[in-house]
């Protein structure tokens, strides 16, 4: 088991290596420099953009940039901002509490109710109930966050006038204490129900089909003819082996979180990190982009090695083929 | 749909700093700009802004989304307003020589930072020359200032290189808000912690910077002007056009960068409760043709797409029929400079290809004169299908690329276009049309190179009297209907709704109970709330 950690632990550390080098020598590829952002779009400056360029070094071949950033980050220093020359570090900080608290209970609700109506689903395949879940499910799946996002603000906040449309806190009355915790919850509600009605779909029909195919074993089968009463089957059996895909599903969705979430984050105006990313790409702040992408593959290759070894714990077949 | 979408665009910074300055268009007034009545003091007033801000140091880089917060932060020595007149902000006045080549301006006295230390002329000086030698973002309109003096703690003189009528539009335009020396000097700009805990010398001073979600203000009760009549103003970042506009109906916001022009005619029809902000700016979206190289390097090409296209139909299909289609080689605004004989060429599809017959061009085997790329800018399909379809009829092939503007910047500067789409501003004067069009200007993105003009421009330059400069510019207007290096499309009309119980706001007239007189473009000094 060590062994099959150990050879995880470093097929991660490459994933993170090359992805940041690939990120770093695609963002630089990319048409658009900073720097003519910087100098401003009304009287760009020649003068300035160069003296912005040799500034943040972006006159020296990429590769030389390159062996720079990683000493940097060797040395735990993720650089500044070239458009706020604040950390990336503090600058990452701020957002993410924002993002996880939103993805957090978003995937918590997400998964829940998807898994349970999935087992439901496949357990009642080809009833009413399943054929409208699933005609829903495909058409929350194919739906854009933007539009969805902007028809619950239409409808909860202008039409119904029920919730705010959007921000993490209500800044006129900028509440403190318990009553500002509340405040947040209350403005949580509509980004968390577009992100929910928007992901649910996808774990709902994984379970859906990763049980119905289960249920269809050759040793389910066997157990039947068995005459072991249904539930017990589903209990036992079917149940504990259908969820395995899901738990890769979910590890995978959990590191793509940040992603997942920009949209939403705009359309709400939550101040979270996937926000910061998608301003950065338009600012071209390399060192922030670089930082955002680096949080990003180092927790997709720890949920990765987090996903094979709960695997490997939840079916042994895993273990012993290492 | 997006009435700002400009912003996003980042057409220009002036078209941003439109948006930025969210309500503060306003020539125009509003049509129940309001009676003043009992002025009433307090109250919160919140701003959704489309981007964070991400510094309050005004001069070091080029922020669209600093520009409306630190206008109420920092002083100029004089300051622009929605009138576009210079006003007296830290200096009471000024005086300029005959010759045009210094200004001497005397400050106030007794003005203080917001940590208490006096504000002196050394503050100016150091300010001044700090943006010059460092080359920040505004550095460029000054290459006409030799040297600056400092007599006594009360008086700045800028010795220039050359007359310069523009000086005092950049004076008080943005970029040159006065620095506190003894907080910046011997510090690096862009990573001094006061840019993000900024000491002022503005009506405001900072209270909150919740990043990500706001920025609060409160008035400076050091200001040497009058006390801010509000308790609070707040950014409120509100990145998507929709939701901001919806938080602005719902009464969550007071102000928006964000209106949805195709709802403008359900919100006029309740004349109580919204009041009107209309204001022409010379920043006209034009297209700009590369007259060095390319299909475009023809002047007959040039001539025969001005007169190809519909800019009526670039008006009504593209702006909602907001901004007005442009009649002029130089903005509408500066109807003194209008020269009336050679205005831009009338929509007639036959004769723009009776140019091009003329020119020697014939019709290929797909019935096309030429094919040509267009470098547009992403966010604008109407106006580029309008453009396209208008093209066609003439037997022009066109070719859209859509770019974003920093990849757009990259093609267009250099010259590696045809023929490109772009805006900007074109103030704060009639003469600084110049840089757009003498040889080598800064904004010269057509390259085009008329000795005559040249010297025109150069005269105007050189020209105290204001109608004479107008002659000047008049004439340039000749050789551009002949060379046609730039295409006016529509002018830029900012119009957009303000509730009503908003008074004192720098959009209006005082005679429509605004501050424009007095107040900088989106300085909330005198703002107050009747309700």
């Amino acid at each position: 088991m060590k062994q099959y950690i150990w050879k995880r632990v470093l097929t991660g550390a490459l994933v993170v290596l090359f992805s940041v080098l690939f990120n770093f020598v695609l963002m630089r590829l990319a048409p658009g420099d900073p720097t003519r952002l910087l100098a401003g779009k009304e009287n760009p400056n020649p003068a300035t953009i160069l003296a912005l360029q040799e500034r943040y070094g972006l006159n020296k071949p990429i590769m030389v940039q390159f062996v720079l950033y990683i000493k940097q980050l060797l040395h735990g220093d993720f650089g500044f901002s070239y458009v706020s020359n604040r950390p990336v570090l503090t600058i990452i900080g701020e957002r993410f509490g924002a993002t996880i608290l939103l993805a957090v209970v978003g995937l918590i609700i997400e998964i829940t109710v998807g898994i349970l109506l999935g087992v439901h689903a496949a357990q009642h395949q080809g009833s009413k109930f399943d054929t409208i879940l699933n005609g829903i499910s495909y058409f929350f799946d194919s739906t854009p966050a933007f539009w969805l996002g902007l028809m619950i603000i239409l409808l909860f906040s202008s039409t119904l006038h029920l919730l705010p449309t959007s921000g993490m806190y209500n800044v006129r009355e900028n509440y403190q204490g318990f009553r500002r915790v509340l405040d947040v919850g209350y403005h949580m509600i509509l980004p968390t129900l577009t992100m929910v009605v928007l992901n649910i779909p996808y774990y709902f029909r994984i379970t859906r089909s990763s049980v119905m195919e289960t249920m269809n074993e050759d040793y389910i089968m066997t157990l039947r003819s068995t005459g072991m009463p249904e539930k017990q089957i589903f209990r036992k059996y079917v149940l504990r082996n259908a969820l395995l895909p899901i738990i890769t599903v979910v590890g995978i969705t959990m590191a793509y979180m940040i992603t997942g979430v920009a949209f939403i984050e705009i359309v709400f105006a939550w101040p979270g990190m996937g926000r910061l990313m998608l301003n950065s790409i338009t600012t071209r702040d390399y060192p922030v982009l670089s930082g955002i992408y680096l949080l990003l593959s180092i927790s997709v290759a720890v949920m990765m090695i987090v996903v094979d070894v709960v695997y490997a714990y939840a079916d042994p077949r895993i273990r012993y083929e290492d | 749909m997006k009435k700002l979408l400009m912003g996003a665009l980042g057409l220009t910074l002036a078209l941003a700093l439109t948006a930025c300055s969210g309500g503060n268009g306003g020539a125009n007034g509003g049509e129940s700009g309001g009676s003043a009545g009992e002025v009433k003091k307090g109250g919160t007033y919140i701003i959704g802004v489309s981007g964070e801000a991400t510094t309050l140091n005004p001069d070091a880089t080029a922020d669209d989304y600093n520009y409306a917060i630190v206008q109420n932060l920092y002083s100029r020595l004089y300051k622009l307003g929605n009138d576009f007149e210079a006003k007296p902000d830290l200096a009471e006045s000024y005086e300029l020589s005959e010759d045009g080549m210094k200004y001497t301006f005397h400050l106030r006295s007794g003005v203080v930072w917001t940590d208490g230390e006096p504000c002196t002329s050394a503050d100016v000086k150091y300010t001044y020359d700090e943006i010059i030698k460092q080359n920040y973002a505004f550095a460029s309109v000054f290459e006409n200032v030799d040297t600056i003096e400092t007599p006594d703690d009360l008086t700045v003189v800028f010795n220039m290189k050359n007359p310069d009528p523009s000086f005092m539009g950049n004076v008080s335009w943005y970029g040159t808000f006065i620095l506190p020396k003894h907080i910046y000097e011997g510090t690096d700009w862009l990573t001094n912690p006061a840019n993000e805990n900024p000491v002022g010398t503005g009506p405001f001073k900072l209270d909150q910077w919740n990043k990500g979600t706001d920025i609060q203000i409160v008035p400076n009760e050091n200001y040497f002007g009058d006390q801010p009549l509000l308790d609070r103003v707040i950014y409120t970042v509100k990145p998507d056009a929709t939701t901001c506009y919806q938080s602005w109906l719902n009464g969550e916001i007071d102000e928006s960068w964000y209106y949805t022009e195709s709802e403008f005619a359900d919100l006029e029809k309740d004349t109580e409760k919204y009041q009107w902000i209309e204001q022409l700016w010379p920043s006209p979206w034009y297209i700009v043709f590369n007259t060095e190289k390319g299909q475009c390097a023809d002047p007959a090409v040039r001539r025969a797409i001005a007169t190809g296209l519909n800019r009526q139909e670039v008006s009504e299909k593209g702006t909602s029929g907001i901004k007005p289609a442009s009649e002029y080689f130089i903005p509408l605004l500066y109807k003194d400079a209008h020269n009336e004989e050679y205005k831009l060429p009338d929509y007639d599809p036959a004769k723009a290809m009776k140019i091009l017959e003329d020119a020697g061009y014939k019709k290929d085997d797909k019935g096309y004169y030429l094919h040509i790329t267009f470098t547009s800018q992403a966010g604008l399909p109407e106006v580029e299908q309008v453009i396209k379809a208008n093209m066609e009829k003439i037997g022009i092939d066109l070719k859209i690329d859509s770019l974003d503007y920093t990849i757009w910047s990259e093609k267009v500067e250099p010259g590696d276009y045809e023929m490109a789409w772009m805006g900007g501003f074109q103030g704060p004067d009639v003469v600084a049309t110049g840089k757009r069009l003498v040889t080598n200007g800064m904004i010269n993105y057509s390259r085009y190179s008329n000795p005559e003009v040249d010297k025109l421009y150069e005269e105007a330059n050189r020209e105290p009297d204001p109608a004479k400069q107008n002659e000047l510019i008049k004439k340039v207007q000749e050789y551009l209907a002949e060379d046609v290096p730039n295409l006016n499309m529509v002018d830029y009309m900012d119009k957009m709704p303000m509730y009503s119980y908003i008074k004192g706001h720098p959009s209006f007239s005082e005679k429509d109970g605004g501050s424009m007189e007095k107040a900088g473009f989106s300085e909330m000094t005198y703002v107050w709330l009747d309700k």
